[in-house]
């Protein structure tokens, strides 16, 4: 599944990365604020530009595991990330991921992309059931779950050592006719 | 890591499978109604016989992903009763998983709570665990009434996360943390 680029929202295009977006997206993931409840550390200008190469490949899903991870650009601008991962063909589930520039915040920006993503995910990938998973600390990013209509499945308690300390997971969750519902 | 066998309780005796077991497992392990709500369906005793033989394999944890497979076996009448395992999931995150099957003919005497628990005691005080999870389709209220009576807490309700012969199904999952499991006893 290719979707056709650039995907347009109302005020945003969603599209593969190029190595060009290297100024724009180190912009933020250099940023310790952003990497906080991330699995990755703030990264440095050469660890962005190896990310940028792999993320510019994942512009299509053929099979399990893979990623559908597209920049969400306002005018000319890459402010943030979103991505699909297709967790399983045979049970039809996927997940949502974003991370957003923090100058770009508030303004809704990253619920446009990521109800995009829903919707390409439930209409075009036919999944199923899509989760999204955050560290509970992480507050702004469950209340968009709860924004999109995600429902909270599960609060793991110290299931992982995040960052040298014992860390939670909220694991948010959505089906397919609740998103039928909710548009 | 591998333990002293057999592993005691009470009532029971916890040790690895053998083939002289075929009888008492096939006799619960074939079961229709002890299938419904597990993953790997048995139904013949060619079929028993090649689960039990890898069961008889899986009896130290040396590494992450292996698995302790136990026969339990109640004297009081005199044959294997039911069966228990202990995963370790993650040697670095110190996450381990419980699952017991049990032959109905058995239940309602807290044999499988029993047995259950002395592989939680095992994981925490000799694996050095942090957290035991256990997970049960909501609809085998058996399993997860266990798993509350062992103080195990819901973490997780999965709605359709998978579909199981044919059919769309949920998953519960509890857990338990080390300091839990200790302030309990």
């Amino acid at each position: 599944m290719r979707p056709d680029y650039p995907i347009k929202t109302d005020r945003l295009l969603l599209r593969p990365f190029t190595p060009a977006d290297l100024d724009d997206v180190h912009a933020y993931r250099r940023l310790p604020e952003v990497a906080r409840y991330l699995y990755d550390e703030a990264l440095t200008r050469d660890e962005t530009a190896e990310k940028l190469l792999r993320w510019s490949a994942m512009d299509e899903l053929t099979g399990d595991g893979q990623s559908l991870a597209l920049a969400a650009v306002l005018d000319g601008t890459v402010i943030g990330e979103v991505d699909i991962k297709w967790l399983s063909r045979e049970h039809a589930q996927g997940e949502l991921g974003y991370i957003f520039n923090p100058e770009f915040q508030g303004r809704g920006y990253a619920r446009e992309a990521a109800e995009q993503m829903l919707h390409l995910a439930f209409e075009q990938v036919r999944l199923h059931r899509v989760i999204a998973q955050c560290d509970p600390r992480n507050e702004p990013s469950w209340r968009l779950m709860e924004r999109l209509g995600m429902r909270r499945e599960a609060h793991f308690r110290q299931n992982e050592v995040f960052k040298g300390e014992w860390g939670d997971l909220f694991v948010y969750a959505m089906l397919a006719e609740e998103h039928r519902n909710e548009e | 890591m591998r333990p002293d066998y057999p592993i005691k309780t009470d009532r029971l005796l916890l040790r690895p499978f053998t083939p002289a077991d075929l009888d008492d497992y096939a006799a619960y392990r074939t079961d229709p109604e002890v299938n419904r709500y597990l993953l790997t369906v048995v139904t013949d005793r060619a079929g028993t016989s090649e689960l039990l033989a890898r069961k008889a394999a899986q009896t130290e944890l040396t590494g992450d992903g292996q698995g302790l497979s136990l026969a339990v076996h109640w004297p009081e009448a005199g044959r294997v009763v039911g069966d228990v395992v202990l995963k370790w999931l993650s040697e670095e995150h110190r996450q381990g998983e419980i699952g017991y099957v049990f032959n109905p003919e058995f239940q309602g005497r807290g044999l499988a709570g029993e047995a259950a628990g002395a592989l939680l005691r095992f994981g925490f005080e000799e694996l050095g665990l942090h957290r035991v999870i256990a997970r049960a389709a909501p609809g085998n209220e058996a399993s997860w009434r266990v798993m509350e009576r062992l103080g195990m807490r819901r973490e997780a309700h999965y709605r359709q996360n998978r579909v199981v012969k044919g059919e769309w199904a949920d998953l519960y999952t509890y857990a338990v943390l080390a300091q839990e499991w200790r302030a309990r006893r």
